[in-house]
């Protein structure tokens, strides 16, 4: 009884094995930015050793203004947000901008890509990439 | 000849709203806006990316136009989060509007994430006369 606790893996291993798996993938990221979300779309990333979920905040890009790519580990975001029609005779506050944009994010693994589900509301972007099977890690059993 | 007539539109200091009100920790930012004026009046956006016309809030007081918005936000299950450059946030700001707009008829669309709110120059006010009454 004793012995199988010790074999099951404990959530602190667990947390330990993707902190190693993302570490150098993260530094690297923080590295680019500088620490501060300077890019255009500002993304939060989530996932584990199975796939990421990307979310990206786009407010007022229209869905047939952007473009998103995935290739192996490169994740393209492309577009343009386009500035009012309106006839502007005077600007009163003018803290938005406006124009093309292009971000490409190095994943921390390749994903594949035509499992890739993306969905784009109210201006926010989520883009769900699993890891192609073959890639993912498997336990082993070991036969006796 | 017609005096060009100036609108005032400031942006008032962010309030703290009260305590007790908010159920989660939760920041609460001032969504960045472009305003503008037009020949027929003054045009607001405001960013309230992830946010859907049920979530914010518009409302007019004397001549303050206070805009609250609620973004929803579920975590994805069971994964953890490795980076973030925006957080989870609900949005609260305040414009002062000079005497010149029209308040009563506030357009006002909320899509992909931009709130678009037209606000009409009010026309010269009609003459009124007023009646004096014999003592």
């Amino acid at each position: 009884m004793w012995e199988q606790w010790l074999l099951r893996d404990s959530p602190l291993q667990e947390v330990e094995r993707l902190r190693h798996l993302f570490e150098n993938w993260l530094s690297g990221l923080e590295q680019v930015t500088g620490g501060q979300a300077a890019e255009f779309p500002p993304v939060q990333i989530w996932g584990d050793e199975h796939g990421l979920i990307l979310i990206a905040e786009l407010p007022g890009v229209l869905p047939a203004d952007l473009d998103v790519t995935v290739h192996q580990n490169t994740l393209t975001i492309r577009g343009a947000r386009k500035a009012p029609e309106d006839e502007v005779t005077r600007w009163l506050r003018r803290e938005r901008a406006y124009g093309d944009f292009q971000r490409t994010i190095a994943l921390p693994f390749p994903v594949d890509g035509s499992k890739v589900k993306a969905s784009f509301e109210n201006g926010v972007l989520t883009l769900e990439m699993p890891r192609p099977e073959s890639d993912r890690p498997r336990r082993i059993t070991i036969a006796s | 000849m017609t005096e060009k007539k100036e609108i005032k539109v400031r942006v008032a200091d962010q309030e703290q709203p009260p305590a007790g009100e908010r159920m989660e920790s939760r920041a609460v930012v001032a969504p960045r806006t472009d305003i503008y004026e037009t020949a027929e009046g003054v045009v607001f956006l405001i960013e309230l990316p992830g946010v859907r016309p049920e979530d914010a809030d518009l409302t007019v007081e004397k001549n303050v136009l206070s805009v609250h918005a609620r973004r929803p936000f579920t975590a994805p299950k069971g994964l953890n989060r490795l980076y973030a450059e925006w957080r989870a946030r609900d949005f609260e700001r305040r414009f002062t509007l000079g005497p010149d707009l029209d308040t009563e008829n506030v357009e006002a669309k909320l899509q992909h994430g931009v709130l678009r709110l037209v606000l009409k120059k009010r026309g010269p006010e009609p003459e009124r006369k007023i009646k004096i009454e014999a003592a």
